[in-house]
């Protein structure tokens, strides 16, 4: 019986399932425990690629691994076993740890977790850095200032490393049996929890919750909170514009046919409220511009949706029913906006006074 | 069949697919939805406006570019020429919807031939260039890339001499001011793109994007156009500026700001 499944390294929960159908499809194979020591790890010709380091594929008793090693096994005395401090590597940084390798077959296992955690902390200390960069030349800060934001920095570096380092170790070097009888569900999702929440941690900064999000509060003079307040919401504006305009743009060659009046009140109703965009750009949307230019276009059609009373009246019956399938194919409002907060793309938090002065 | 263009909704559907260009199989499943026979609604969405205001006007215009064999597909070039020609008269109805079914009959006479006139070209061996002139479809094949000559400019002006022939002289000049409109706007949403790209990572403030902006629409390229129409498929950033625009923004942002951007780019993850 031949197996074949892919993990992948989208994301976290997608890879733990992944695993979960290479621990069965292992059992279903009948590969485990079948009789000889014919353990064999070699390399195969294929490039290791960024984009391949997080796939697992097992055909058979082969796994080729994400970093174009193949894995082929058969022995009835080295079951495939878990490696949880890999499992753990995954969940809190994806395709930066080495090899990606869950499995150990053989006893074997590749070196990891402490490069992906430097490649990590460093990955977040240049965000940060761009953060601290952006107030330094939106509001003119002081040396001193910009030397409190950076030990503030270096502060959540610190801590977070030291956090995620303590639940590693709870991790490195132990293994759990691949198959039905030794796999403990409990121990996975403990370990997939664990790595969320680290990954939460790396993810947070500079947010509200980290001690440079809080030091900026503190740090900067009034005169500077509202300049800063004001330039956000330029940016907003700006990005909003652009937005709204290109979905017009794009609803216009789908055949709409709209006449200069109607783009005119459409585009004007929706740039009348501008949605609380994310628009520091460190959310988790910056990174994957495809997928950020979709949710763009998944907001625009539900604003359209949330204001068609200012608008739909400038429509025929024709226009009316063909923007009506398209803006509700974006599925239930609502749902939608929590949707985008989720992604990034919104904050609710931009309603919030920037700075809370105390009397 | 006609029956089936008279609702409103089914045509849309049809009309949405024809737009795509290429019947993408997500969309089928709602006009299946509606009707049955997808195989025939494929071949009549290609070949019908699919808006009874214009399939009254000339009942046999479906028929004109029906190809030869029966439930034969029309090529992908017709198909885009049909989106084009669909997105023309839709724009034609809405600027002169008092036109008479006379004037509408001749129009989509005039236009059906330039259809077939675009229909007819044929690609070019050349390599996919990063960004392809307005309405030009890049196609890859193997061993090389095929480009279709930008079909879009021959239906166009199929349409609006036809308009100009046909309609009062009122609606002719109200398409020409619905088209310039038009035009304007895809300029509009391509500066508002392109200041949105620089901004992402050039931190200006509100003075300098009015600036940009300004700037771009003065050193205004036509290539630029391309951003608005193919802004959902690909994302603009600081990284990918067409051609042109970074010597603008050099001019707006001085040499010091221009550095530092570029030395921010650099640094950016993936760079």
């Amino acid at each position: 019986m031949k197996a074949l499944h892919t993990i992948t390294s989208l994301d976290a929960r997608r890879r733990h399932v992944g695993a979960w159908l290479i621990a069965l499809s292992c059992a279903f194979a009948g590969r485990v425990g079948s009789a000889g020591d014919d353990v064999v790890v070699e390399s195969s010709a294929a490039p290791s690629t960024p984009g391949a380091a997080g796939q697992q594929v097992l055909v058979g008793n082969v796994i080729i691994r994400g970093d174009g090693r193949a894995v082929v096994f058969g022995a009835a005395n080295r079951q495939p076993q878990y490696d949880l401090g890999g499992l753990f590597d995954q969940h809190v940084f994806g395709r930066l740890a080495a090899g990606n390798q869950v499995f150990i077959i053989n006893g074997q296992s590749a070196p990891r977790g402490t490069s992906a955690l430097e490649q990590a902390l460093a990955a977040v200390r240049e965000r940060c850095q761009q953060r601290v960069e952006m107030l330094e030349t939106v509001c003119h800060l002081d040396a001193s200032q910009v030397r409190t934001l950076a030990m503030a920095l270096e502060s959540d570096l610190k801590r977070v490393e030291s956090q995620i380092a303590a639940e590693r170790e709870r991790y490195e070097g132990r293994t759990m049996p691949a198959t039905p009888q030794g796999l403990d569900r409990a121990v996975l999702e403990e370990v997939r929890d664990t790595g969320l929440k680290c990954r939460r941690l790396l993810d947070a900064l500079p947010g509200a919750g980290s001690l440079l999000g809080s030091v900026v509060h503190e740090t900067l003079s009034p005169a500077q909170a509202d300049r800063f307040a004001a330039w956000l919401e330029g940016r907003r504006a700006c990005r909003w514009r652009a937005m709204v305009k290109t979905v017009l743009v794009q609803l216009d060659e789908s055949g709409l046919g709209l006449s200069s009046k109607q783009a005119m009140a459409i585009e004007k109703s929706l740039r009348a409220d501008v949605p609380p965009l994310a628009v520091l750009g460190d959310g988790p949307l910056e990174q994957q511009a495809r997928q950020a230019l979709h949710f763009q276009t998944i907001l625009v059609k539900n604003r359209l949706r949330l204001r068609a009373i200012e608008w739909e009246h400038l429509l025929d019956p024709r226009q009316h029913a063909m923007l009506t399938i398209q803006i509700e194919s974006t599925g239930d409002p609502a749902t939608v906006e929590r949707m985008l907060v989720e992604q990034g793309l919104l904050d609710p938090d931009t309603r919030r006074p920037p700075r809370q002065e105390t009397p | 069949m006609s029956l089936v263009f008279r609702n409103p909704f089914v045509w849309c559907v049809l009309l949405l697919a024809g737009a795509s260009g290429t019947l993408h199989a997500q969309v089928m499943p709602a006009a299946e939805a509606v009707q049955g026979n997808v195989g025939d609604q494929v071949v009549d969405a290609a070949q019908s406006i699919g808006d009874p205001w214009w399939d009254d006007a000339k009942p046999d215009a479906a028929r004109e570019l029906r190809p030869s064999g029966q439930g034969q597909q029309p090529s992908r070039q017709t198909q885009r020429a049909m989106a084009i020609l669909r997105r023309e008269l839709s724009l034609v109805r809405a600027a002169c919807p008092s036109l008479s079914p006379d004037a509408r009959a001749a129009i989509l006479s005039a236009a059906l031939e330039g259809v077939g006139k675009a229909a007819a070209t044929k690609p070019v061996a050349a390599p996919a260039p990063q960004i392809v002139a307005p309405g030009a479809v890049v196609q890859i094949q193997a061993g090389g890339s095929l480009r279709h000559p930008d079909i879009a400019p021959v239906v166009e002006e199929a349409v609006a001499k036809a308009v100009a022939r046909s309609a009062r002289p009122d609606e002719a000049e109200a398409f020409s001011h619905e088209v310039a409109a038009r035009a304007t706007r895809r300029r509009e949403a391509a500066v508002a793109i392109l200041v949105e790209a620089v901004d992402q990572t050039a931190l200006l403030d509100e003075s300098q994007r009015q600036t940009l902006a300004r700037a771009l629409d003065k050193n205004w390229q036509p290539l630029w156009e391309r951003l608005a129409i193919q802004a959902g498929q690909s994302r603009v950033t600081g990284r990918q500026l067409p051609p042109g625009v970074a010597a603008v923004v050099a001019d707006v942002l001085g040499r010091d700001q221009f550095n530092t951007w570029q030395e921010r780019l650099r640094r950016l993850p993936g760079s």
